[in-house]
C-alpha cells in the first residue's frame, strides 16, 4: 500500500490524540522535557565553569567571587527548573530559560572581565537547544537578547570598535546557524518519525484486512462442500419421492449439511467479531 | 489377481458430497465405489479396474494431485475442488486430466460429465 506524505491526521506512539506531527513540527521538543534538559544544563555548564574557574588563575581585573556565584546561581536554578510545572504553561515561556542562560553568560563575561567571545561555546550551546525545542526560525528572534549580552559586557569594560566587539559579527551567524541547523534537523526527525509511524499503520491495517479477507476466502471455499451435498441431496430427494425410507435419508443429509454451513456461518461472525474487540482493545491500549 | 471392475470410483474427504455423489451415479446405473481419501483411492485402484475416478483435491493425508502423481496411467480423471484450480494445478496434471470441475457441481452436469467421462473410458479401452 502506497504511504502518502504525513498529513495532518498521522498522530506519534505516546502522542495525546489529536496533537498532529504538523502541530509537533509547529511546537518543536515537548516543552516539559525541553526545560529540564536547559535545568541540566544550568547544572552541569555551571559546576563545570565553577570548577575550573577555581582551579586555573583568572586575568587581573576579573571578580572571581562574581563568577563563581554566577555559576552556584546556575547549579541551584537547575534542580528549581526541572521542577516547575512547566506543562500548565504555554511553550513560549520555556524561551525564558534560554535568555536567562545567556543572561548568566554575560554577567561571567563581565565578572571574569574576558573576550566576548572567550565564552562565546555556552551562548552556541543555549541556541542548540533553542533548535531543538522551539520552532524554526526562534534563533533569529533571540539575536538582540544575544547582541545584548554580548556587547554589553565589552563595552561596559570599555571596549570601543575593536576585535573584541566585532567578533559579534561571526559570533551571531554561528548561534543563528546551529540553532537553525538543529531546529531543521529536528524537524526532519520527527517528518521522518511520522512518516514511520503513518507507514507502519498502513501496514498493521493492510495486514488486517488480508487477514479478514483470507478467512472470507477459507468460509467461502469451506461452504462449497455442504452446499454441494444440499443440493445433491435435494436432487436425490425428488428422484426418491416414491420411496419414503430414502427420502428421510436424504433429508438427514441435506439437514445436516445445512447445519454445517450455518455453523461455518456462525465461526465468521465470530471470527469478524473477535477482531473487531482486538482492534478496539488495540485502539484504546488496554 | 484379476480386478474387479467398477464404474467410477468417488474420492471425496467430505461425507456429505462423497455419499450423495455416488447415490445419484448408482442412480443412473453407474457401478460405483468410494474412497475417503487418496491412499484409499490407490488401494481401491489395486484392486478395481476403474473406468473414471471423480477425484477431489484437498484431502487428508493423501491429497488428489499426489494420487495422479502416483498414477503412471490412470482412469478417466474428473479432477473436482471448491478451490479454483491455478496454472500450477493444471501443468502439473496435465495429460492425466479429462475435465476440471469446480464445487458444487450440478447433479445434472455432473451426471452428464460421467457419462461423457464413460465413453472416453470406452474410447481409450478400444484403442488398447
Amino acid at each position: 500500500m502506497a504511504v502518502g506524505p504525513v498529513g495532518p491526521r498521522t498522530r506519534l506512539n505516546g502522542q495525546p490524540k489529536g496533537v498532529t506531527t504538523d502541530a509537533l513540527h509547529v511546537e518543536g521538543l515537548d516543552r516539559v522535557v525541553a526545560a529540564r534538559v536547559m535545568g541540566v544544563v544550568y547544572v552541569v555548564c555551571g559546576g563545570a565553569v565553577a570548577v575550573i574557574a577555581a582551579a586555573v588563575p583568572q586575568p587581573a581585573g576579573s571578580n572571581l567571587a562574581a563568577m563563581e556565584g554566577i555559576c552556584i546561581s546556575g547549579v541551584v536554578l537547575g534542580p528549581l527548573v526541572w521542577m516547575l510545572p512547566w506543562e500548565r504553561w504555554p511553550r513560549v515561556a520555556t524561551l525564558a530559560l534560554a535568555v536567562v542562560a545567556l543572561g548568566f553568560i554575560s554577567g561571567f563575561d563581565a565578572a571574569s572581565a574576558a573576550d566576548g567571545f572567550r565564552y562565546g561555546l555556552f551562548d552556541v550551546v543555549v541556541f542548540a537547544w533553542v533548535g531543538l525545542s522551539q520552532a524554526r526560525g526562534t534563533s533569529v528572534a533571540l539575536v538582540p537578547f544575544l547582541v545584548a549580552g554580548y556587547v554589553g559586557p565589552l563595552v561596559a569594560a570599555g571596549h570601543g570598535w575593536d576585535s573584541a566587539t566585532a567578533s559579534v559579527f561571526y559570533a551571531v551567524p554561528s548561534c543563528i546557524v546551529t540553532g537553525e541547523a538543529v531546529a531543521w534537523m529536528a524537524d526532519r526527525l520527527r517528518r521522518t518519525q511520522g512518516e514511520l509511524v503513518s507507514a507502519q499503520e498502513a501496514l498493521v491495517q493492510g495486514e488486517r484486512l488480508s487477514a479478514v479477507g483470507e478467512m472470507a476466502t477459507v468460509i467461502g471455499h469451506e461452504l462449497r462442500n455442504p452446499l454441494g451435498a444440499v443440493t445433491n441431496a435435494h436432487y436425490l430427494i425428488r428422484s426418491s419421492l416414491g420411496d419414503p425410507e430414502q427420502v428421510e435419508q436424504y433429508l438427514d443429509v441435506a439437514e445436516r449439511e445445512v447445519t454445517r454451513a450455518v455453523r461455518l456461518a456462525e465461526d465468521l461472525a465470530l471470527y469478524m467479531r473477535e477482531r473487531e474487540l482486538e482492534r478496539a482493545r488495540v485502539e484504546d491500549g488496554t | 489377481m484379476t480386478k474387479r471392475h467398477a464404474d467410477v470410483l468417488v474420492t471425496d474427504d467430505d461425507d456429505g458430497i462423497r455419499s450423495t455423489v455416488a447415490a445419484m451415479l448408482r442412480a443412473e446405473g453407474f457401478d460405483v465405489i468410494e474412497a475417503s481419501d487418496g491412499d484409499m483411492a490407490l488401494e481401491m485402484l489395486e484392486e478395481h479396474q476403474v473406468d473414471v475416478l471423480v477425484l477431489d483435491i484437498r484431502m487428508p493425508r493423501m491429497d488428489g494431485i499426489s494420487v495422479l502423481d502416483a498414477l503412471e496411467v490412470p482412469p478417466v480423471v474428473l479432477l473436482v475442488s471448491a478451490f479454483s484450480m491455478d496454472e500450477e494445478i493444471r501443468s502439473r496434471t496435465s495429460g492425466k486430466v479429462f475435465r476440471y470441475l469446480r464445487k458444487p457441481v450440478a447433479p445434472g452436469r455432473l451426471i452428464g460429465f460421467v457419462a461423457e467421462a464413460m465413453g472416453e473410458a470406452k474410447v481409450r479401452s478400444a484403442e488398447g
